[in-house]
């Protein structure tokens, strides 16, 4: 997960891309769960999804306006999916995103801060390969010595099935569009402990939850009802939900 | 005004178990096309169309295919009056709003066509008069898997023209005790008056109406197309099976009185839609494999939107 800039004036849009590669031809991932995008307004939500021999990329844009200076942590998307080479269902997490939003009247106190940031960039890179110089020098077992010391990158807790469905409530209430319903819906199916690509029998049979499987009635009917009557599906499964998570 | 659950009760009340049998008949019914029921003799096969027949009221016929029948048993003649010295038209019991053609592939190829050209085209042809057949029309036929000694196999071609295929089990020890307890005093009354036959057209229509959001359409054309890539296939199902498809769960959408179509309703019938549709390879013989089980895995593979 990446944003084309990690340090924006407030008012300005940021755009966090998700991308995924599944290794198999699929049309959609509507497993996907998008992260919660904190203090930002989420100004839209773009899928691309390019097929190649054998797998399948998706890229996921969402276009985030920030309304409030400060620092905020993306965290990342994660999707639930069964583990092609352990045949295991697996929680495959991206990594999180830190963006610092500076103040609408700090314009020039960010334009001296990029111009900071820049030379710092170029200072950190030229340490970089002064120090990647020196350790291709260093015969290999101290090579493995330094990985060794290394601290490990921080694992962040995974959310459960519950937070999930909050989360993508959450961007459903936002913006309520398909995609959003389809992530949604999918989170539903991950709470009652059935596989993507499940029904909603299969959900019955999985989890003894009742009202759970009434929000995933309601969102069946707000996702495959005619388009003139999925408003009625919409708001009984917006009002069910609002219950279910409390 | 009568509505299709009101004959799946009354179907229940008559028939013991067999709840996909039941089903799969009034869901034929309301898609408008025909359903082949496959079991060993006596498990209801008949009783099933009969009752469900006599529900509907309209015009009931029933053919005992033998290997002796000719088309114009099934379909009519023309014979000649020699009192007015003119020839009249005979119509045979095709021309009827329910036929039962009970052991379809025990007559030959001819009579097996001359059925199922009627099942297609709705009309039959006697001399040269081509008359339609009544409204609604719908061919019960029945096959034994078993004493395949001269027998006419259906070709795969004509097996397409069934909307379904359901296959009718063995009861289970419970269902079995009470189907002794019904029928050995006698045979109960069958349903009668539940509907008529311009309730089932007006059915159909309302069927036809049911929403089928694009990714369910979708979803049943993967399945369909995912029977054609499966191990154990040497032919999948057609396009047509993709029609079946959204047709059944059109119809069992209506059946439950919702109007869209959801995944279930998709995954349900598909199964009923594929299993005569399909030409296995040699492979299921030497395997011992079970066709429903290939079925079933073709459809479970296929991800439900």
């Amino acid at each position: 997960m990446r944003a084309d800039s990690t340090a924006v004036p407030l008012g300005a849009d940021v755009h966090l891309t998700i991308h995924v590669r599944v290794r198999e031809r699929v049309a959609a991932l509507d497993e996907l769960i998008v992260p919660e995008v904190g203090t930002m307004h989420l100004l839209g939500d773009e899928r691309h999804v390019r097929q190649g021999p054998g797998f399948t990329d998706i890229d996921e844009t969402l276009t985030l306006e920030p309304v409030e200076a400060g620092a905020t942590l993306i965290p990342g998307a994660y999707l639930d999916a069964i583990d092609g080479r352990t045949g295991k269902p697996t929680r495959f997490t991206a990594n999180g995103v830190r963006i610092a939003v500076a103040a609408a009247d700090d314009k020039a106190g960010g334009m001296l801060r990029r111009v900071a940031l820049v030379l710092l960039g170029l200072l950190v890179a030229t340490m970089g390969i002064v120090l990647a110089a020196r350790t291709l020098q260093r015969r290999a077992p101290q090579r493995r010595a330094v990985a060794a010391a290394r601290d490990p990158l921080p694992v962040l807790p995974a959310p459960s099935p519950r937070d999930a469905v909050r989360e993508a409530f959450a961007t459903y209430r936002r913006v309520p569009s398909r995609a959003a319903l389809g992530r949604l819906r999918a989170a539903l199916f991950a709470a009652s402990g059935t596989r993507p690509g499940s029904t909603i029998r299969d959900a019955a049979t999985a989890t003894a939850d009742a009202q759970l499987i009434v929000a995933l009635r309601e969102s069946e009917a707000a996702m495959f009802a005619a388009p003139g009557a999925r408003e009625v599906g919409a708001d009984e499964l917006i009002e069910t939900l609002e219950v279910w998570l409390q | 005004m009568s509505a299709p659950r009101d004959v799946l009760l009354a179907l229940r009340q008559t028939i013991v178990g067999q709840d996909e049998v039941v089903e799969s008949l009034v869901l034929t019914l309301v898609a408008g096309g025909h359903l082949l029921l496959e079991g060993v003799p006596g498990v209801a096969k008949t009783l099933a169309c009969r009752a469900l027949a006599a529900a509907l009221g309209g015009v009931f016929r029933r053919v005992q295919f033998t290997p002796d029948l000719l088309p114009s048993d099934i379909i009519g003649t023309r014979v000649f009056d020699q009192q007015s010295a003119t020839f009249s038209t005979v119509f045979g019991p095709l021309f009827a709003n329910i036929v039962l053609a009970d052991e379809i592939n025990r007559a030959p190829a001819k009579v097996q066509s001359a059925l199922l050209e009627g099942m297609q085209e709705r009309r039959a042809t006697i001399g040269l008069e081509t008359y339609a057949l009544p409204a609604p029309f719908l061919v019960l036929a029945t096959m034994n898997p078993y004493d395949a000694e001269g027998t006419y196999p259906l070709p795969l071609a004509q097996l397409d023209r069934f909307l379904a295929k359901v296959v009718v089990a063995y009861p289970s020890r419970d269902e079995e005790r009470a189907i002794v307890d019904r029928f050995g005093i006698g045979e109960p009354p069958l349903p009668a008056g539940v509907a008529a036959p311009a309730d089932v057209l007006r059915w159909r229509q309302e069927a036809r109406a049911v929403f089928l959001d694009p990714q369910l359409r979708d979803y049943a054309i993967d399945i369909v197309r995912a029977s054609r890539s499966a191990p154990f296939v040497a032919h999948g199902a057609s396009p047509r099976a993709a029609l079946a498809l959204v047709m059944l769960a059109r119809a069992r959408a209506y059946l439950e009185n919702r109007a869209f179509v959801n995944p279930d309703d998709v995954r349900d019938v598909a199964p009923a839609v594929l299993r005569h549709r399909l030409a296995y390879d040699d492979r299921i013989a030497v395997e011992g494999t079970d066709p429903d089980e290939i079925v079933r895995r073709i459809v479970a593979a296929v991800p439900a939107p």
